[in-house]
């Protein structure tokens, strides 16, 4: 890492005009993304801020969801991972894939043919009842908050390492850019920056990739394979079944269907673009995880052995790349982070709008814009606040995906393929199943070692059985 | 093995450059569509289930 002060000077060596150059990179970025969220233009109406006005094109809604999951977990994280385990967290991360893929063909079209809906919650609503659509507002506004500070905290924590700038005035600085475009664009401005952002990652990691390969690899492809072989052997080995099925069912479910993703199924604009944003979004996952777990793994023989998971893939750029590359490789990590939260922030607005305040108090549409802006900046406050909070990327992550998955999937999920979904069963699978989430994580995860997600699952399935069998349906009430 | 392991690393590295030119180049129309004003007629067809 460029460390605060002076070591930037002595990483460049001579280096006047590799500063200037690196400096000229980072202005031109922030440039070149101002002028494509100035051209995005602000949303006048509600419709656009909260779902693009339903036309959403099906490489935008593939670039914008690509963009969205790639945050820094699916990239630094996934480097890390490759560097210590090998290729054991591209077959976990597969299950990531399967559920977009199956996501696509048999949940995403059905969403999209909804009318009338900006939101998870508007869905959970129109199948069940408005307790039940304030409910999945108050937990996907909960939700997209605790993501957001996470993705907060991981934009704050690399300014702090390049800049040595404070924490907090890191996170400031990623916050405010990223609400800035949000509050003013909508979701049209959040998927157009993020399909900028999607192209400057996706071009420049490979290159990477393909550069430490061909000039970086000692010993070759055999050495290449044998560093993967003994590292996912290692891996495996020193991991319980209990831990690896956790982490394939946080993997498989802890994202689906998070708001901003969708956001992007509601706006696409068909059904068919909405099915094939989301398989083509699982195929990519599939070869952008191998590339970043190769990334790792021909770190093992070109950084030092002990490095830090979070750090191998800057340390490994920096090693291998001129130090230009290595400053717009930094840039390109902070807009991984900000292609996340500005996601998170409009998803958010747009759920706190649509699902709290509008079944709460009849609200037209130009307040509504306001509302939605409003609120954006208030998540956003929030989320920068409790950045400060967030204990490790990983552990804020795997707390929102905890919650997530048995909080909202069953009433969902059920909620779409039954004919006549119970409200009482999605009340109780969704306080149900939140409530022995939280508890779990925080009470009983480190003791039993069976991760949280799995338990609250159950509790919310039995919780939704026990409702669907007990209750009535709205229909059935008015008969 | 290890040949083909590696050339599907390497496939798969020219893969996601590709799928970054394509949403870039998808990018630049919807920025020039835009920037050409009003929706189009099409656009502002009521909502409904275009499959």
């Amino acid at each position: 890492m460029i460390a605060p002060g002076g070591e930037v000077a002595d990483g460049l060596g001579n280096g006047t005009v590799h500063a200037v150059l690196s400096v000229a990179l980072v202005v031109g970025y922030v440039v070149v993304l101002t002028l494509v969220a100035v051209r995005a233009r602000a949303a006048r109406e509600y419709a656009e801020f909260s779902l693009a006005r339903r036309a959403l094109p099906l490489a935008l809604i593939f670039g914008s969801l690509c963009a969205t999951y790639v945050g820094a977990v699916f990239s630094i994280g996934f480097v890390g991972r490759g560097f210590q385990s090998g290729f054991l967290f591209f077959f976990i991360g597969l299950a990531y894939s399967l559920q977009n893929v199956l996501v696509g063909i048999l949940i995403a079209p059905r969403l999209r043919a909804l009318s009338d809906c900006h939101t998870l919650g508007d869905v959970i609503g129109q199948r069940y009842n408005g307790t039940c659509h304030v409910l999945a507002g108050i937990i996907s506004v909960g939700l997209c908050t605790g993501f957001a500070a996470v993705m907060a905290k991981a934009g704050g924590v690399v300014l702090n390492d390049v800049f040595g700038l404070p924490p907090w005035s890191s996170v400031t600085i990623v916050v405010g850019i990223t609400t800035l475009y949000t509050a003013t664009g909508g979701l049209r401005a959040s998927v157009i920056t993020d399909a900028f952002q999607f192209t400057a990652f996706a071009i420049l990691l490979p290159i990477v990739l393909l550069v430490s390969l061909a000039f970086h690899l000692e010993g070759g492809s055999a050495a290449f394979m044998e560093q993967a072989a003994t590292a996912t052997r290692d891996a495996v080995g020193s991991m319980s079944c209990v831990e690896i099925i956790g982490l394939l069912t946080a993997f498989f479910l802890g994202e689906t269907l998070i708001p901003p993703y969708a956001n992007r199924a509601l706006a696409s604009e068909t059904t068919r673009v909405a099915r094939n944003g989301f398989v083509l979004g699982g195929l990519f996952s599939i070869i952008w995880f191998l590339i970043m777990v190769s990334l790792g793994i021909v770190a093992r023989g070109a950084i030092a052995g002990g490095t830090d998971e979070d750090r191998v893939l800057l340390n490994l750029v920096k090693t291998i790349m001129p130090t230009e590359g290595y400053v717009l490789l930094l840039v390109v990590t902070v807009s991984i982070i900000m292609s996340s939260l500005d996601s998170l922030l409009n998803a958010g607005a747009v759920a706190f709008t649509q699902d709290i305040v509008r079944p709460l108090r009849r609200v037209p549409d130009v307040a509504a814009l306001d509302v939605g802006r409003a609120a954006t900046i208030i998540i956003a406050v929030a989320a920068a606040a409790g950045a400060v909070a967030v204990p490790t990327l990983i552990k804020g992550l795997l707390i929102c995906y905890t919650v997530w998955a048995p909080a909202i999937l069953p009433a969902l999920v059920l909620g779409l393929w039954l004919r006549r979904p119970r409200p009482l069963a999605g009340i109780l699978s969704m306080v149900i199943g939140a409530v022995v989430a939280l508890a779990w994580q925080f009470l009983w995860a480190d003791k039993t070692g069976i991760p949280a997600i799995i338990p609250a699952l159950v509790a919310a399935l039995l919780a939704y059985l026990f409702g669907h069998f007990f209750g009535t349906s709205e229909g059935e009430k008015n008969e | 093995m290890t040949a083909v392991i590696f050339a599907i690393i390497i496939l798969s590295a020219v893969l996601v450059i590709a799928s970054g030119i394509w949403v870039a180049v998808a990018l630049i129309g919807a920025i020039a569509h835009i920037e050409r004003g009003p929706a189009s007629a099409e656009d502002r067809a009521p909502d409904k289930d275009r499959t």
